[in-house]
């Protein structure tokens, strides 16, 4: 089967749309700044609009823009060279796990760390998290795996 | 056990400062302002055409075939007279793409029912729907980088060597390996891809995305849906007006311009002593181009005409299969000198039809 060629823009302004949050606060977790990581994300749908004769449709569209904003987002942090760190805004209910978790993601490499948001908070499946990333599927549940892994023992050893 | 549960992620993340705001998006891409442009051109040009037909009543006459030279009398000229440049490529092809749909483009493909001759397709015109051109600006904005035109691969220094001649031999050097499909490249420099708003496209980081990108300018009827046309039909392209222009030989030695204007008839040289010098197309060999000298001035059609007219009735010797030239003599076997036609395109300049 021949995959199909280009997206519209009715299809990226409709995802930008629904999902500009998601997209957002991910990217955050990469720049470690909300206003860097929107600005990230709007240069990458404006890319993605540029660009859309080339999405050759293997995949699903969002996963491609994902890609497109990742590597906004960490081309906004190579630019400024600052270490990354998740930050809440204002953190509400929950305080004292909140803080053992956001330190416990803080410390695992930013793949991992990335792969929990697109996993959990911006719930793509394995083949979409393969191709935000560029990775194979298998690796994404490998990356998944030590990311649990690493987390589980971080978090542990806070709480004893 | 870890809580990787979306509102315990949620809470991690940050509040966006501000809201989602397409438009910004639009602005950033630079398609909304080319959005409105067109929409502007595209009004713009159907009340040109409505006032145009009811107060004249006139019915218009297309040429289905390119032509070299002048049009003949009663063609109707491309409209509108001026057109915003959106694209310019010169792949095997030299194509203008204007913001109001027309697709002008020459040469390459001389085969085609459509051409003037076996040597050239003359000028031929074709029209775009506003999303037409939208397409094939897309498709060339996501082929590579772009930068101004002296970013793009050099021309060779020396002349590339002829079989069996070796480059200390023949002053000349061995032909420039092609580049492995995969691999990135910087445009050649005979290869010129322009996009209003963007640049010059100056590096593809596959060298196979160039050779495809080439192909499907080359032929856009080929990929381009039915949908992206207006009028696929190939008719010629005929100017409003024409630039003549006129320099010594070889071009690239400055002559004094009233000795030139002199060798013509009598009752030209008024309209030929009104030229204006100017730096013409670059002259030469790969590692010896040098600009060339020449007069020009513009010419309606109807003056144009009358200058064939003269030329002729005068005994000049008519050349060239690819573009109106005229040389001019002395009476020594060698020409002095040459005249050209060019015909001025929508955006307001001509171009050199026989330069590679």
């Amino acid at each position: 089967m021949i995959g199909r060629r280009g997206a519209s823009l009715d299809e990226l302004e409709a995802l930008y749309r629904s999902r500009f949050d998601v997209f957002a606060r991910v990217a955050a977790s990469v720049t470690g700044d909300p206003e860097r990581a929107r600005d990230a994300v709007q240069d990458a749908f404006a890319t993605a609009v540029r660009k859309r004769r080339s999405f050759r449709g293997d995949g699903p569209l969002e996963a491609w823009v994902w890609r497109i904003v990742l590597n906004a987002a960490r081309s906004d942090v190579r630019l400024s060279a600052l270490a990354v760190a998740v930050e809440p805004a204002s953190p509400n209910g929950q305080p004292e796990q909140d803080a053992e978790l956001r330190a416990a993601l803080a410390l695992l490499p930013e793949r991992q760390r990335t792969a929990v948001f697109l996993r959990y908070y911006a719930d793509l499946d394995y083949a979409a998290i393969g191709e935000a990333l560029g990775i194979a599927t298998g690796t994404v549940a490998a990356t998944l795996n030590a990311a649990h892994a690493a987390l589980r023992i971080r978090l542990e050893e806070v709480r004893t | 056990m870890t809580e990787l549960d979306r509102a315990s992620l949620e809470r991690l993340l940050p509040a966006m400062p501000d809201p989602a705001d397409w438009d910004d998006v639009l602005g950033r891409s630079g398609v909304q302002q080319r959005r409105h442009r067109l929409l502007l051109v595209l009004a713009t040009v159907v009340l040109a055409a409505a006032a145009t037909a009811s107060a004249f009543g006139m019915r218009a006459v297309f040429l289905d075939k390119g032509f070299i030279g002048l049009p003949p009398v009663g063609a109707t000229p491309s409209a509108p007279e001026s057109g915003e440049l959106e694209i310019f490529y010169r792949v095997s092809v030299r194509a203008w793409v204007y913001a109001d749909g027309r697709l002008i483009w020459l040469g390459g493909r001389s085969d085609l029912p459509e051409s003037a001759n076996p040597l050239s397709t003359g000028f031929l015109e074709q029209r775009l729907t506003p999303d037409g051109v939208e397409l094939l600006r897309s498709e060339i904005a996501a082929a590579g980088d772009f930068g101004n035109p002296d970013e793009l691969a050099p021309p060779p220094g020396r002349p590339p060597c002829p079989s069996g001649v070796t480059p200390s031999e023949g002053n000349c050097q061995l032909p420039t390996p092609e580049p492995a499909p995969d691999a990135p490249i910087r445009v050649p420099f005979h290869t010129q891809i322009v996009v209003a708003g963007l640049g010059t496209l100056v590096h593809v980081d596959h060298a196979r995305d160039l050779t495809r990108l080439q192909a499907r300018l080359s032929d856009p009827g080929s990929w381009l849906p039915a949908s992206a046309w207006a009028d696929q039909d190939i008719r010629a392209y005929v100017a409003t007006k024409y630039g003549v222009c006129y320099s010594g030989w070889p071009p690239d030695e400055p002559v004094e311009q009233s000795r030139i204007v002199s060798l013509f008839p009598a009752s030209t040289r008024d309209l030929l002593g009104s030229a204006t010098e100017r730096q013409g197309p670059l002259f030469g060999s790969p590692g010896h181009l040098r600009p060339s000298h020449e007069y020009c001035f513009d010419a309606t059609t109807d003056e144009a005409r009358a200058l064939v007219a003269a030329l002729d009735a005068a005994g000049f010797r008519r050349k060239g299969a690819v573009r109106l030239n005229y040389d001019i003599l002395d009476g020594g076997p060698d020409p002095e000198g040459a005249l050209y036609f060019e015909p001025y395109l929508p955006h307001g300049e001509i171009t050199c039809s026989v330069c590679g």
